[in-house]
């Protein structure tokens, strides 16, 4: 073939590779272009900390969304956390490679559900059972708290495999050899091995709660509050964002990219500090 | 005198800080069979991937001196590395048949240079197949998956292959380092037949081999070409102690 | 304490976290299977959309979703396969891989919000696009990205370094090289991935509220604006509409997913098996 088409390929190949890093840019730049004048004029401080969002009077204080999605993003942390590393000790340890074979596939198919039937379910099943049990309209921090836990499992449970796989068969076979139980062994031996990739899996997991919007939606209720109790209506940033966009002009629209940009913020940390658990592990 | 077909003039090979090829001065005549014999490591495989240029893709290889072919050197700019790659083929240590039918793996070659005519693969890879003395056996069975040849087959079907571009110089990697003695001398027979029309250059952990296919065996030691001569020359009367001792087996 | 004990009464503990992340999974599946399947006949999957949603069937947004994961894509592929050539044939592990590395990472965790944010801005408005599927797909191919890059790249370090040195010592070229052996045999794990983000086209819903607009009617061209099936499902659970279309939409969606999601898995057995 000829040399010169071959190296037109090499070319166009190279910048075809540079389109991961072009289309974070553009993410990056769209974002900030429109968020960042708004902030400069607003002020980050009082953007930030201030608890009234009224559009109508020009008021944007985003602390209650702030306060909302942490509060859900943590929720999601406690319910997903302990069932999603629990499952994963449990197929990597505990069952033969015929039950893995099973429920490995199963948990993709629930990586695969859209969120926003997770979202509906929320609201058809879990939200009138916290409803009748714990009073309020059932549209909750607590509603969401385990929709989103769930909704992170495949993550947790992927990452969290992995990780229990990647360590050398010696550990196992070491503390196996000098008569420690399985879950002995799962303790004191595989769990400190593992703790920085469930640790990075934990915050992939974070990123994708913090992230979520259209469940978060249908099933938070959407109050602009700080809420005092799990069972309190909230509002996330995402949902700020989603709810508002269709119609908001002006500043208001600006306001909702400077708090896209907050987001993104905090999404881009969190990923950051768990790509960078995972490089380490993997070198 | 034959005509000398390659040349090799000064050649050092560097892997990073690491010298594999040390000044290395040889020539191959048209049409001979030439060993290259040593232990694993003294740069045997190196030097034929420098006389394709295979070495090119290994990563922080440098090369200097010379190599030339028909007294051309390889190694200037104007060289079209896949027309130098066509002229000298490789067989591998293991064979390395691609995963598709027999007849497949003989027209990959031909259509990367863009010969599509079914009738003209066919020729081509009957005469190929014949040249490796393959033919019989999968004459009647050439949509055959080529994994389901044995070891042996596969080499051969390796070496039709690599016949399949009309190459001037082949290249044997360690041929028969993973077959049994029978596919071992079928490999051998056909090496010989080979001479006729092409020129081999073959490595070999197997002095014995050396000493019954070649016309000249070269004995490298750490990356020094330690002595080129006669095959029969260099097995019964080696100029060189360390030659000897390899070719007694004292060590290696 | 007894440890064989503590290790009785950890295994049951671990297996009953599996279980109920199993049976949510089962029970998911077979609530919206039970109350949508009665309501998902020919007609509903074949009539248009009448009342807002409220009756009729949900044709256009089964033609919306179609285009808008095809577009998509078309778009994607090349991308990401191009990056994942460049990333396992054309460069060894330096900065320049570390970066893209990392940025494709980064794009990995991006929600699906700030996506449609930026394709809002970018291909709806910057580029005048308007809600249409044409944004939608860009917007979704962006997405897509990540996902396409990292099975592409394992795909192709999974075929063997011998096929690409048959293919030089023969006086092929790197590119032939790439496309006579390497592609074709990375293929199928190739195609696992764009199934994969076929899946992911298919269930979207906050990239494409902002970039492919809502409207009823079947698209037209790739500059008309066409809502998927996910979001129409959102727009009428949420705004309560129809509670029946939207168990309808929901089963559709599951089927749909589930059989993206077993088709991709039984390449990638077929595949495995085949080079174990």
């Amino acid at each position: 073939m000829n040399k010169f088409i071959e190296t037109i390929i090499e070319k166009s190949i190279i910048l075809i590779a540079f389109s991961t890093v072009a289309v974070l840019f553009l993410i990056a730049f769209f974002i900030f272009k429109e968020g960042i004048p708004f902030l400069a004029q607003y002020g980050l401080p009082g953007f930030l900390t201030g608890s009234t969002w009224l559009p109508g009077e020009d008021k944007f204080g985003i602390l209650p969304m702030i306060i909302g999605s942490i509060y859900v993003t943590l929720g999601a942390l406690i319910v997903g956390v302990p069932l999603g590393v629990g499952s994963a000790i449990f197929l990597v340890e505990f069952a033969n490679k015929r039950i893995r074979n099973i429920i490995k596939p199963a948990i993709e198919l629930l990586a695969g559900i859209p969120s926003v039937v997770y979202g509906f379910i929320g609201i058809m099943v879990l939200a009138p059972w916290v409803r009748i049990n714990f009073g309020g309209s059932g549209l909750s921090i607590l509603t969401a708290s385990i929709v989103l836990g769930i909704m992170i499992l495949p993550t947790i449970i992927s990452i969290t495999m992995d990780s229990l796989t990647a360590l050398p068969s010696v550990y196992k076979e070491g503390s196996i050899a000098l008569g420690a139980t399985t879950w002995q062994t799962v303790i004191m031996v595989l769990l400190p091995g593992a703790k920085s990739g469930i640790l990075a899996g934990i915050i992939l997991g974070m990123g994708r709660a913090i992230g979520e919007t259209m469940a978060v939606i249908m099933i938070t209720g959407n109050a602009i509050r700080i809420p005092t109790s799990l069972y309190d209506s909230v509002r996330t940033m995402t949902s700020n964002i989603a709810l508002e966009m269709g119609y908001a002009l002006g500043i208001h629209r600006s306001a909702l990219f400077a708090n896209a940009v907050v987001l993104f913020g905090f999404i881009m940390i969190l990923n950051t500090i768990a790509i960078l658990i995972i490089n380490k592990r993997s070198k | 005198m034959l005509k000398v077909k390659i040349k090799v003039d000064n050649l050092n090979v560097y892997y990073g800080n690491k010298q594999v090829i040390k000044d290395v001065n040889m020539n191959v005549s048209d049409h001979e069979i030439l060993s290259i014999i040593g232990p694993s490591k003294s740069g045997k495989s190196t030097l034929l991937h420098v006389i394709n240029r295979l070495i090119d893709n290994v990563p922080g290889a440098k090369v200097t001196g010379q190599v030339c072919i028909d007294g051309k050197n390889i190694y200037l700019d104007s060289v079209n590395v896949n027309d130098l790659r066509k002229k000298v083929g490789i067989i591998f240590a293991t064979p390395v048949p691609l995963p598709m039918s027999i007849f497949n793996n003989l027209a990959y070659g031909p259509r990367l240079h863009g010969i599509t005519n079914r009738e003209k693969l066919l020729d081509i890879a009957e005469n190929c197949l014949r040249a490796s003395s393959l033919w019989d056996e999968v004459k009647s069975r050439l949509d055959m998956s080529a994994l389901r040849l044995s070891g042996g087959q596969q080499q051969r079907l390796c070496l039709a292959r690599a016949l399949t571009v009309e190459p001037e110089i082949i290249l044997f990697d360690e041929p028969c380092s993973g077959l049994d003695p029978i596919s071992t001398s079928k490999v051998e027979s056909t090496m010989r037949e080979l001479k006729k029309n092409y020129t081999l250059i073959l490595i070999t952990n197997n002095t014995k081999q050396a000493a019954r296919v070649s016309d000249r065996t070269a004995f490298f030691l750490f990356g020094e070409l330690i002595e080129i001569g006669e095959t029969k020359r260099l097995f019964t009367a080696p100029k060189d102690k360390r030659t000897k001792d390899y070719i007694t087996g004292k060590f290696g | 304490m007894n440890p064989k004990f503590i290790q009785k009464i950890a295994s049951v503990a671990l297996g009953t976290a599996m279980l109920v992340t199993l049976s949510v999974l089962i029970f998911i599946i077979f609530y919206i299977l039970y109350q949508g399947l009665p309501i998902v006949s020919m007609e509903f999957l074949t009539t248009p959309i009448r009342d807002m949603g409220k009756s009729g069937g949900i044709f256009p947004t089964i033609i919306s979703t179609f285009y808008l994961a095809f577009l998509s894509i078309c778009i994607a592929a090349p991308l990401g396969i191009g990056t994942a050539v460049f990333l396992t044939e054309y460069t060894r592990e330096n900065t320049v891989t570390r970066v893209i590395r990392f940025t494709t990472d980064c794009l990995a965790g991006i929600p699906s919000i700030i996506f449609g944010l930026f394709g809002f801005v970018f291909f709806v408005i910057y580029l005048g696009f308007g809600w249409s599927i044409l944004a939608g797909s860009l917007t979704l191919a962006t997405m897509m990205l990540p996902t396409i890059i990292r099975t592409s790249e394992e795909a192709i370090r999974a075929v063997p370094e011998g096929f690409r040195e048959v293919t030089y010592g023969l006086g092929g070229s790197k590119w032939q090289s790439v496309t006579e052996i390497v592609l074709p045999k990375a293929f199928p794990g190739i195609l696992t991935g764009i199934i994969l983000s076929m899946g992911r086209a298919v269930s979207e819903t906050a990239a494409l509220i902002f970039t492919a607009g809502m409207s009823l009617h079947t698209p037209v061209s790739v500059l008309s604006s066409g809502r998927s099936m996910a979001v129409h499902f959102y727009t009428i659970a949420r705004e309560g509409i129809s509670l029946q279309m939207a168990f309808g939409t929901a089963a559709v969606l599951i089927v749909t997913i589930s059989i993206i999601n077993i088709s991709s898995y039984l390449l990638m057995h077929k595949y495995m098996r085949k080079y174990a």
